[in-house]
C-alpha cells in the first residue's frame, strides 16, 4: 500500500537528499524520489541507463481514457503525443509515439476521447478494458466508486476544479457568489444528480427547490434567466462570442464554494498497482512536466488539439482563441498550479481528508456505499517527482 | 388414456411452458451478465454493467431504498391519478361524441391529432406552461392515456344493436336510463379493451414523462438515469423492475375488473 | 285514440317512404282486442316498417295510427336480450315490480326456470327466443308486435314455441301482429292472415282462419289447413310475380 502522504511531504521538507535512501529503506517506493527541480534531473535508481526509455517498464501503448472531447484541460497529455499521431474517429482514439520533450520514449501513447465515445463512465471503462492504464477520475467519483471500482490517483492535472456556476452579469450585477445568484434566479441548472449540488444544498447555498437537473451543455443564458453549471475555461468565453449577442457572465468556482475535490486526476485501476508500479515511476514525472510545459508554451499542443478535434469530426468544436483563453484562465485562477506545496500535481492530504469528510456524508445520503477511506486510499504521491514545480 | 392422466397433462401444459420461458429468461440473463467482457472486473466482484439476478440487491442500502421509495411514490401516484383522470376524460369525451354527431365531427380530428403526436416530446412545453408540478405530470399522463378510452367508449356506445335501442324506446326509457342501463353496459367490453391499452400508456406517461421533470424529487424515470450516471447497475435494475411491476399492477387490476364485470357475460 | 273504438290498434291510409323509395302505400288495418293477425308478403315489402310504424318506433310519412299509449311489446327477429343480465333479470326487465310472480310463472311455462341463473350466451337459440317472448309478455302488453320471431329456429323448436305462444296468448288475451314468411306459422297461430304486395307494400288480400282454439299440432296435417296454406301461397306468388 502507498505510504500516507503527509509524512512523505515532511520528508521532502526535511531533506530532499535523504529521501531516496529513506524511501528505499522503508521499501515503499521505487521511483519519483529524485531531487532537483528540472526535468533533466529526473532519475530512476533501478535503471540508470536511459531514464526516458519506457519500453522496458511500460506496456505499449500507454492508454489514457479522458473524460471528454479533446480540450485544453487535457493539454498536458496531448503534450506527450509525438507528431506522428493518427486519429481513429470511430473509436475516438488518437495514437502516436509517447514523446517527452522531443525524445521518443519507445512506447506509443493512445489518448481516447470520452463523452459520447464511451458507453460507461471513465471509471467503469477502466475496469472493463484492461488496456486502459490511466483514466481521468475526480476525487468525488473515486470515492463514490471506491467500493466496487477502486482507483488510485497518481497525479492531479488540475489543482482547482474549473467547474463553476455562472450567470448573466448584466441581469444580476450584485451577485458575486452562488448563494447570491441562487436567491435571484428561478433555477440553478446542473447535469443530473451531482454530489456538489447536494453539498451546496446541504450548506444552504442553493435552496433545494431551485435545483434543476436539466443541464445538457447548451448555452442556456441566451434564452433563460437562470444560473447553470459550466467550465470557467469555456463557457464565459463562449458567451462573450455568442453569435446572437455577447453575454457577459459572472461565476463562482464550486471549489470556492467549498467543494474542493481534485477534479481531473490521472488514476489507475488500483488492483493493478503492483503491475504498473515501475512504469508509473518513470512515466508520472513526465506527465507532471508535460502539463507544466503545456501551460508554459501551449501553441504546439493547441494545434494538435484542434487538429484532433477536426479529425474526430463531431459536433464538438474548439478554436485556437478558446484554447488559449482556457490556458490563460487556468493559469490565472490557479487551476493549474502548485497548490500549497511546491510540488506540482501532488495531493495535499489535509485538503483531501477535509474533502473526504465533506463528501462522504453527501455520497452516502445519495445511497452510494462508501467505505471509510482516507486520502492515501484513493491517491498517492509515490510516483511524483517532488522537485517538479510550476515556476 | 385414463382421465386422471389427462388432467395432469392439462395442468402440465398450463404451467410448464411459462416455467420453461422463465428458466430460459433467467438463464439468458445470467449468460449475458457472465459473457460480457470484464462485467465482474470490479474490486468487490459486483457487476459493472449487468448484475446477474442474485446481485440485483447489491448496493440497496437504506438511503437508496428511500430514494427508490420516494420515486416510486411520485411515479405511482402520477400513474394512478393520471389514469383515473384519463378514464373520466376519455369516457366523458366518448359519451359526449356518441350523443352528438356534430360534437364528434368537431372533436374527433383534434383527438386524432393529440393521439398521433408523441406527447412525451411535448412534455418540456407542458412544463414551461404549467411548471414542473404534479399537475403537469398529470397533464402529460392524461394526454398520453385518454385516447384509447375515448375512442373505445365511442365505438362501444355506437355498437349497441338497433333492436336493443328499440326495446328501450318502447319502454319510454329516459336518456339517463338508456345511457346507464343500455349503452354503458353494452360498451363495457370495448371500454375495458381501451382501459387495458390506456393503463400501459398511463404508466409510460408517468415514468417516461418523468425524464423531463428535472426539478425536485425525481420519479422512477429520472432516478434510473441518476443510477445510470453513477453506474449503479443494481439499483438501476431494481428501479426498472419496480417500473415494470407498476405496469404489471395496472394490467392486473384492469384485467381483474374486467374478469369481474365483463368476462362472465361477454363472448367476443 | 277514440275511447269508443273497439280496436286496440288502427292504421288508416298509412304510407311511408324512405327518401325517394316508397315502402308502404295506403295500408288500412285494425286489430281487435285479443286478436292475432299475421302478415305475409314478399321480401322487402315493408312488413318490418309496418310493425315499427304500428309500435310507434317510426312515424309514417302519410296516414294515421292509433295504438295503446303503454304496454306495447315488440319481439324482434333477433332475441335482443341484454347480454350482461342473467336470464331472470332479462325476464324481469320490462315487468312491473309487483308482477314478479307472473314473471316466474312465465319462466316456468317457457321451461326457462331451471336456467334462470344463466347468461344469455349460455342459452340455445330457441331458449333465447322464448326468453325474448317472456320478457315482452312480462310487461303485460295490450299489443304485441312480432317480427319473424321464430324465423331463425329449426322446425321442431319452432313448432313447440308455436304452442307455447298460443297457450300464453290464451291466458293473457293480448292482441298480436305477427310478421312471418312461413305460411303454416301464420295459419297455425293467427285469426286472420293478410297478404301484402311487393314494394310499395299494401294489403292485397285477407284470409280468415277459423280453426278452433286451442289448436293442436295435428291440425297442420289436416286437408283444411293444407288447402288454406295453398291458397295463401298462391296469393303470395301472385304478389311476388307482380312485384
Amino acid at each position: 500500500m502507498a505510504p500516507s502522504i503527509a509524512p512523505r511531504r515532511t520528508f521532502l521538507l526535511l531533506a530532499a537528499s535523504l529521501v531516496a535512501v529513506l524511501a528505499a529503506c522503508t521499501n515503499t517506493t521505487s521511483g519519483g524520489t529524485a531531487s532537483g527541480s528540472t526535468p533533466d534531473s529526473v532519475t530512476e535508481s533501478a535503471t540508470p541507463a536511459n531514464p526516458r526509455d519506457l519500453a522496458d517498464v511500460c506496456i505499449s501503448p500507454v492508454v489514457v481514457q479522458t473524460d471528454w472531447y479533446p480540450q485544453a484541460e487535457h493539454g498536458g497529455i496531448y503534450e506527450l503525443l509525438g507528431n506522428d499521431y493518427t486519429v481513429d474517429a470511430q473509436r475516438g482514439a488518437t495514437t502516436g509515439s509517447l514523446t517527452f520533450r522531443g525524445t521518443d520514449t519507445g512506447v506509443d501513447l493512445e489518448i481516447r476521447a470520452g463523452g459520447p465515445f464511451i458507453e460507461s463512465p471513465v471509471v467503469t471503462e477502466m475496469f472493463l478494458d484492461g488496456g486502459i492504464m490511466f483514466g481521468y477520475v475526480g476525487t468525488d467519483v473515486a470515492l463514490s466508486r471506491y467500493n466496487e471500482a477502486p482507483t488510485l490517483a497518481v497525479f492531479n492535472a488540475l489543482t482547482v476544479n474549473p467547474q463553476v456556476i455562472l450567470w448573466n452579469k448584466a441581469k444580476h450585477p450584485k451577485s458575486t457568489t452562488i448563494a447570491d445568484i441562487a436567491g435571484e434566479v428561478a433555477a440553478v441548472s446542473v447535469f443530473g444528480d451531482r454530489p456538489y449540488m447536494r453539498f451546496l444544498v446541504s450548506k444552504g447555498v442553493v435552496p433545494v427547490d431551485k435545483v434543476d437537473t436539466n443541464y445538457k451543455g447548451s448555452l442556456m443564458l441566451a434564452t433563460d434567466d437562470v444560473a447553470h453549471q459550466g467550465f470557467v475555461t469555456s463557457e464565459p468565453f463562449r458567451y462573450t462570442n455568442l453569435e446572437s449577442g455577447a453575454i457577459d457572465t459572472a461565476y463562482q468556482l464550486i471549489h470556492d464554494a467549498g467543494w474542493t475535490s481534485y477534479p481531473q486526476n490521472l488514476a489507475i485501476n488500483k488492483l493493478r498497482l503492483d503491475a504498473l508500479r515501475s512504469c508509473l515511476a518513470r512515466l508520472v514525472p513526465m506527465m507532471q512536466q508535460a502539463q507544466i510545459d503545456f501551460v508554459s508554451s501551449p501553441s504546439r499542443t493547441i494545434a494538435t488539439l484542434l487538429d484532433v478535434v477536426q479529425q474526430l469530426d463531431t459536433t464538438w468544436s474548439q478554436s485556437a482563441e478558446l484554447a488559449n483563453y482556457a490556458v490563460a484562465t487556468m493559469r490565472q485562477l490557479g487551476i493549474v498550479g502548485n497548490g500549497n506545496t511546491p510540488t506540482f500535481g501532488d495531493f495535499e492530504s489535509p485538503r483531501l481528508d477535509d474533502f473526504i469528510a465533506r463528501a462522504i456524508p453527501i455520497l452516502r445520503e445519495q445511497g452510494l456505499t462508501v467505505p471509510d477511506v482516507t486520502a492515501s486510499d484513493i491517491a498517492t504521491n509515490e510516483f511524483l517527482n517532488p522537485g517538479i514545480t510550476l515556476p | 388414456m385414463k382421465q386422471p392422466n389427462r388432467r395432469i397433462d392439462a395442468r402440465r401444459s398450463k404451467y410448464v411452458p411459462p416455467l420453461v420461458v422463465l428458466v430460459v429468461v433467467v438463464a439468458g440473463w445470467y449468460a449475458l451478465a457472465y459473457s460480457l467482457d470484464n462485467n465482474f472486473a470490479s474490486g468487490d466482484g459486483s457487476a459493472l454493467i449487468i448484475p446477474p439476478p442474485h446481485q440485483l440487491f447489491v448496493g440497496l442500502n437504506e438511503a437508496t431504498v428511500d430514494r427508490i421509495a420516494a420515486a416510486t411514490w411520485i411515479s405511482l401516484s402520477t400513474a394512478v391519478v393520471g389514469f383515473m383522470l384519463a378514464i373520466v376524460a376519455g369516457m366523458a369525451l366518448g359519451i359526449a361524441m356518441s350523443v352528438s354527431r356534430s360534437l364528434e365531427s368537431a372533436l374527433w380530428p383534434w383527438l386524432i391529432a393529440i393521439q398521433v403526436t408523441p406527447i412525451i416530446v411535448l412534455t418540456p412545453i407542458i412544463i414551461r406552461v404549467a411548471g414542473a408540478s404534479f399537475g403537469a405530470r398529470l397533464t402529460v399522463t392524461v394526454l398520453i392515456a385518454f385516447f384509447p378510452i375515448a375512442s373505445n367508449t365511442l365505438f362501444g356506445m355506437r355498437s349497441v344493436s338497433a333492436a336493443l335501442h328499440d326495446v328501450f324506446t318502447l319502454t319510454q326509457a329516459s336518456r339517463w336510463q338508456r345511457l346507464t342501463r343500455l349503452q354503458l353496459p353494452a360498451a363495457s367490453p370495448a371500454i375495458f379493451a381501451g382501459l387495458r391499452v390506456s393503463a400501459g400508456l398511463a404508466v409510460i406517461g408517468a415514468i417516461v414523462g418523468d425524464f423531463f421533470f428535472t426539478r425536485g424529487t425525481p420519479g422512477l424515470g429520472r432516478l434510473i438515469t441518476f443510477f445510470f450516471q453513477d453506474t449503479r447497475s443494481g439499483p438501476m435494475f431494481v428501479t426498472a423492475l419496480i417500473a415494470a411491476l407498476i405496469g404489471l399492477g395496472f394490467f392486473v387490476v384492469v384485467s381483474l375488473l374486467r374478469r369481474l364485470l365483463v368476462s362472465p357475460w361477454h363472448r367476443p | 285514440m277514440a275511447v269508443s273504438d273497439p280496436a286496440i290498434a288502427r292504421l288508416s291510409n298509412v304510407g311511408h317512404h324512405f327518401g325517394g323509395t316508397a315502402v308502404l302505400s295506403d295500408v288500412n288495418l285494425q286489430l281487435a282486442a285479443g286478436e292475432i293477425v299475421a302478415i305475409v308478403g314478399p321480401s322487402g315489402c315493408g312488413k318490418t316498417t309496418l310493425l315499427r310504424i304500428t309500435a310507434g318506433l317510426l312515424a309514417p310519412t302519410r296516414g294515421e295510427v292509433s295504438r295503446p299509449e303503454h304496454r306495447i311489446g315488440f319481439v324482434f327477429q333477433e332475441p335482443a336480450l341484454l347480454p350482461w343480465r342473467r336470464v331472470e333479470a332479462n325476464a324481469h326487465l320490462l315487468a312491473a315490480s309487483d308482477d314478479g310472480s307472473m314473471v316466474e310463472q312465465l319462466l316456468s311455462v317457457s321451461g326457462l326456470a331451471d336456467h334462470r341463473r344463466k347468461w344469455p350466451h349460455e342459452l340455445s337459440g330457441g331458449m333465447k327466443m322464448r326468453l325474448s317472448l317472456v320478457r315482452s309478455l312480462a310487461a303485460r302488453p295490450q299489443l304485441l308486435l312480432m317480427d319473424e320471431p321464430f324465423g331463425a329456429l329449426d322446425q321442431i323448436t319452432r313448432n313447440r314455441l308455436h304452442d307455447e305462444f298460443a297457450s300464453l296468448h290464451a291466458s293473457q288475451k293480448f292482441s298480436a301482429l305477427l310478421v312471418t314468411h312461413a305460411i303454416d306459422e301464420a295459419v297455425y297461430l293467427a285469426d286472420r292472415v293478410l297478404v301484402m304486395s311487393g314494394a310499395p307494400g299494401r294489403i292485397m288480400q285477407e284470409f280468415d282462419i277459423d280453426f278452433a282454439r286451442p289448436r293442436a299440432a295435428g291440425l297442420r296435417y289436416s286437408p283444411e289447413f293444407t288447402s288454406l296454406c295453398g291458397a295463401i301461397a298462391e296469393s303470395l306468388q301472385l304478389q311476388a310475380g307482380r312485384a
